[in-house]
């Protein structure tokens, strides 16, 4: 399987502003994230993807061939499917939108026609097809505009943000279908987001963009669950990000790690850097138990502490707690309503080796990679 | 009153009888008028296209000068397409002066701004995301214009309907560069204002009242070709 896209030095400028793109490539049948927080320059990334907008420097191959000028643009072009963010229909009924790409492309009505109800069906809005493209709700539109990019068969669909702004429970299902789809045809898809949520339901991959440049990529568990950088972990929102004052590898996968105001070492499994300086920890990996008994306690990184703040976090609550640091754990109601983590309750807090994630804080430092001692 | 009661009584029997300069009149203004609107839509729509969609250097100039020209008084207009037709003026040797084709001419200088500022209006307002849309759909450039076209259709449907207003309402250029001969090139407005400095008042209130239904009428045909598919 060869990349259908491949990016390669590629250098996207906006003034002052910079993003850098070593190398960047999507294999055939792959769904790659680009995730990054607002400004990060996605969506700038994609146009350039999309052969509209023209790098500063770099070369994009399309299929093993650079993304050309004039016709030869326009072909590959052709071949490739953008929703922009908030993408808009033209006016017109719903059906005249997605006939639209297949008639400038030269297909006869009638079957343009045919495949496009085909496809409305599919993306579940074939009732809406003689709708005015003006009198839809926001999660029709958004429905209409997925049919009218895959009405094509592209060989590669690039998505910007095409759910950004629509309720969660429609968002959710519109990202189920359109995973079912992309898992029916096999198209190749790169998306983009600043909802790392949306992430793991669609992307086989993920890259990070952060501060002009790609900050990590991997699978979306790994770049989601171990950042390689406090910065990093701070915009996936990892709630527990501790400084490292001093640190020691015991093998090649395990070390004992000493935070900022903590006395007691706590043990460390799985990837190490070379220079540590922060130790990560999602809060749902935070466990909270009022007496999680004596043995429990002596195997590994318990700690004793004190609830210091109860807040309401979506379903549950975010549970402050200070034990010579401060850590946000999660927990369920009935945690809360039976008060054995209500705000002053003494509690015990266990920090999993293999769920603590030891970060660099530059490069430099050798933050990103793993070496032996 | 009894003189505006009894201009409009001998004007209806003016236009019941058929007087035939009056036909003939009718047809040179919707000839002369039409003409000069399709020439500045010939311009002003490309005109307006690139101001709205190619970033150049003059363009702030350019578009100034748009904006400035909507409201270009028509004698200005008469008297300097009048010097460029003059016997001795640049286009002299062309021979058009007191022509209906210098008319078209003026009137089209007078329409051209109007209808370039309106529909770059137009199409400012349907904004970058409507045009990198259409290119995200695979539209090849001129597929691209097309559909921003049919897009813009209402404000640029628009922009026509005030430069025929503009140009079959306008005299002083027409009076300038035609010289109201019988005839050759007399129409509404200008044999208006003729028929009232000889005291006609029937003739120029029957006068008035065509110019009035022929403005009317055809901004009615452009507003139900505009409104057509309006849905929203």
């Amino acid at each position: 399987m060869g990349d259908v896209l491949q990016a390669r030095d590629l250098e996207i400028r906006h003034g002052t502003w910079k993003l850098s793109v070593p190398l960047l490539s999507v294999r055939r049948g792959e769904v790659l994230a680009v995730l990054g927080p607002n400004g990060a320059g996605k969506t700038s990334l994609l146009m350039v993807l999309a052969g509209l907008r023209q790098p500063a420097a770099g070369t994009v191959l399309f299929d093993g061939v650079p993304l050309g000028g004039g016709r030869h643009l326009l072909e590959q072009r052709r071949r490739m499917a953008l929703v922009l963010q908030d993408g808009c229909l033209l006016q017109g009924t719903v059906l005249h939108n997605v006939v639209l790409p297949l008639r400038l492309r030269g297909v006869p009505w009638r079957e343009a026609r045919e495949r496009a109800r085909r496809w409305l069906d599919r993306v579940g809005a074939l009732h809406l097809e003689q709708r005015a493209a003006g009198g839809l709700s926001r999660g029709e539109v958004q429905r209409v505009i997925l049919a009218r990019a895959l009405v094509s068969e592209p060989e590669l669909l690039l998505l910007d943000e095409p759910f950004s702004g629509l309720d969660r429970p429609i968002r959710q299902e519109l990202l189920r279908s359109l995973r079912a789809l992309l898992e029916l045809t096999g198209i190749t898809c790169i998306f983009v987001t600043h909802d790392f949520a949306e992430v793991p339901m669609l992307a086989d991959r993920v890259v990070c963009l952060l501060d002009g440049r790609v900050a990590d990529e991997g699978s979306p568990w790994r770049v989601l669950r171990r950042p390689r950088n406090p910065a990093l972990a701070q915009f996936l929102g990892i709630e527990n990000v501790w400084p490292v004052v001093r640190w020691e590898r015991t093998n090649h996968r395990a070390g004992r790690v000493w935070l900022e105001g903590m006395k007691q070492a706590l043990k460390v499994q799985g990837e190490l850097p070379r220079w540590p300086t922060h130790a990560c920890l999602p809060a749902d990996e935070v466990e909270l138990s009022p007496d999680p008994g004596r043995d429990r306690v002596a195997s590994a990184n318990w700690l004793p502490g004190r609830v210091t703040g109860v807040y309401p976090a979506g379903e549950g609550f975010c549970v402050e707690v200070s034990c010579g640091i401060r850590v946000l754990g999660r927990v369920g109601r009935r945690a809360v309503a039976n008060g054995s983590c209500r705000e002053g309750a003494e509690v015990w807090v266990h920090l999993p080796a293999d769920a603590l994630v030891l970060v660099g804080d530059t490069e430099g430092s050798g933050g990103a990679r793993t070496r032996a001692p | 009153m009894r003189i505006l009661v009894q201009g409009c009584r001998q004007a209806l029997s003016l236009l019941l009888a058929g007087d035939p300069e009056i036909w003939e009149i009718t047809c040179r203004t919707v000839a002369v008028s039409g003409s000069a609107t399709a020439l500045s839509v010939l311009v002003g729509l490309p005109l307006g296209f690139m101001l709205a969609m190619r970033p150049f250097r003059a363009r702030p100039l350019v578009v100034s000068w748009a904006n400035a020209g909507m409201g270009l008084p028509p004698v200005v207009v008469g008297l300097w397409v009048s010097l460029m037709l003059w016997r001795y003026g640049p286009l002299g040797r062309l021979g058009l002066l007191y022509t209906p084709v210098a008319m078209v001419l003026a009137q089209a200088v007078i329409a051209t701004p109007l209808v370039a500022a309106l529909s770059m209006a137009g199409l400012q307002q349907l904004g970058e995301r409507v045009k990198l849309q259409i290119m995200a759909l695979g539209a090849s450039p001129v597929q691209a214009v097309w559909l921003m076209v049919r897009e813009a259709r209402y404000s640029l449907l628009a922009a026509v309907m005030a430069g025929f207003g503009a140009v079959v309402s306008e005299v002083g250029a027409s009076m300038m560069v035609g010289g109201n001969i019988r005839g050759h090139t007399r129409v509404l407005t200008t044999a208006t204002v003729l028929e009232v400095s000889k005291g006609n008042f029937e003739v120029a209130i029957a006068l008035s009242f065509i110019l009035l239904v022929l403005a009317w009428g055809i901004t009615f045909l452009l507003t139900v070709l505009q409104q057509r598919n309006y849905r929203r």
